[in-house]
């Protein structure tokens, strides 16, 4: 029992790699769409009629960042930098956008979003783990990771 | 900067306590309503319904392993015995039930496979220093 645990211990940065690249994966599939099919502009018009504030803003950022940014996380690259994005985005979608402008409860609305939250404070606090591109590339440059 | 990074090096304890919060919650909510509000026969009528293998026996445990087991995560105890349930109910969950036996898509298995990371997250790295097991049973790893 005791070796198994301490393989665990020696592995614990490698959950962080997983969990930094799904989280990045996700992000990117939800930033493609909003990029490439239905474009900027379609997206401060539906944001603009859902009464989201700063939709001209969040119209065109939200839909950079998370293709971009969710590329970014994925290798490990200013992952801790864009995790504070994360951490913001995803906790405005589940005290306001989901559960006040579009009505969604826990199940099926807010429950995901609250879980992109807790991702982003673990790459936050953890950093991006092993196998990261800017820990590769920017070795002195902690705000790279 | 750098002291904002060597802050947050110093906060990974609370990185997993509110990984434990939010997962253990999750998991409350989804037992409780398996048990109280459907109960056993409602669950395992819609596991019967989708098709899904040894109903019976999955129709008793997962209730009730997603609402004690929740408590337990939420506190911190047994966290590491219970991540290895969470990565396998979710991952089959994830590759199996919700894909193949009720023909959903990316946007329906994306919290699951979040969930699975959250598993292993917690199976290698244990409940973190704000933990139950940890603040009263040091030294006895396996309760954590």
């Amino acid at each position: 029992m005791n070796q198994l645990l301490t393989w665990l211990d020696g592995n614990k940065a490698y959950a962080i790699t997983i969990a930094r690249v799904l989280t990045g994966v996700i992000l990117i599939v939800s930033g493609y769409p909003k990029l490439f099919i239905k474009g900027i502009p379609a997206m401060i018009e539906i944001w603009t009629n859902a009464h989201l504030f700063a939709a001209p803003v969040l119209g065109t950022l939200v839909p950079l960042l998370e293709f971009f940014g969710g590329i970014g996380i994925l290798l490990g690259l200013f992952s801790r930098l864009l995790s504070f994005w994360v951490i913001v985005q995803f906790l405005l979608l589940s005290v306001y956008v989901v559960p006040v402008l579009f009505g969604a409860g826990w199940v099926g609305g807010a429950r995901i979003t609250v879980v992109m939250v807790v991702l982003g404070i673990l790459i936050a606090t953890n950093g991006p783990g092993p196998l990261s591109v800017g820990r590769k590339l920017f070795k002195n440059l902690r705000w790279a990771e | 900067m750098n002291g904002l990074f060597t802050w947050l090096d110093s906060q990974k304890d609370s990185g997993y306590l509110i990984l434990r919060v939010v997962l253990g919650v999750i998991l409350i909510v989804a037992g409780y309503f398996k048990l109280f509000v459907f109960g056993f026969d409602g669950v395992a009528g819609f596991f019967t319904k989708i098709d899904l293998f040894a109903t019976p026996l999955l129709a008793y445990l997962v209730p009730l392993l997603e609402f004690v087991g929740g408590i337990a995560i939420l506190l911190g105890v047994f966290t590491r015995f219970l991540s290895v349930w969470v990565i396998m109910q979710f991952g089959l969950l994830a590759i199996y039930v919700l894909p193949m036996l009720m023909d959903k898509g990316w946007n329906d298995i994306r919290l699951e496979l979040l969930i699975v990371a959250l598993g292993i997250l917690l199976i290698t790295n244990g409940p973190g220093r704000w933990s139950v097991a940890r603040k009263f049973f040091p030294d006895k790893q396996w309760l954590q």
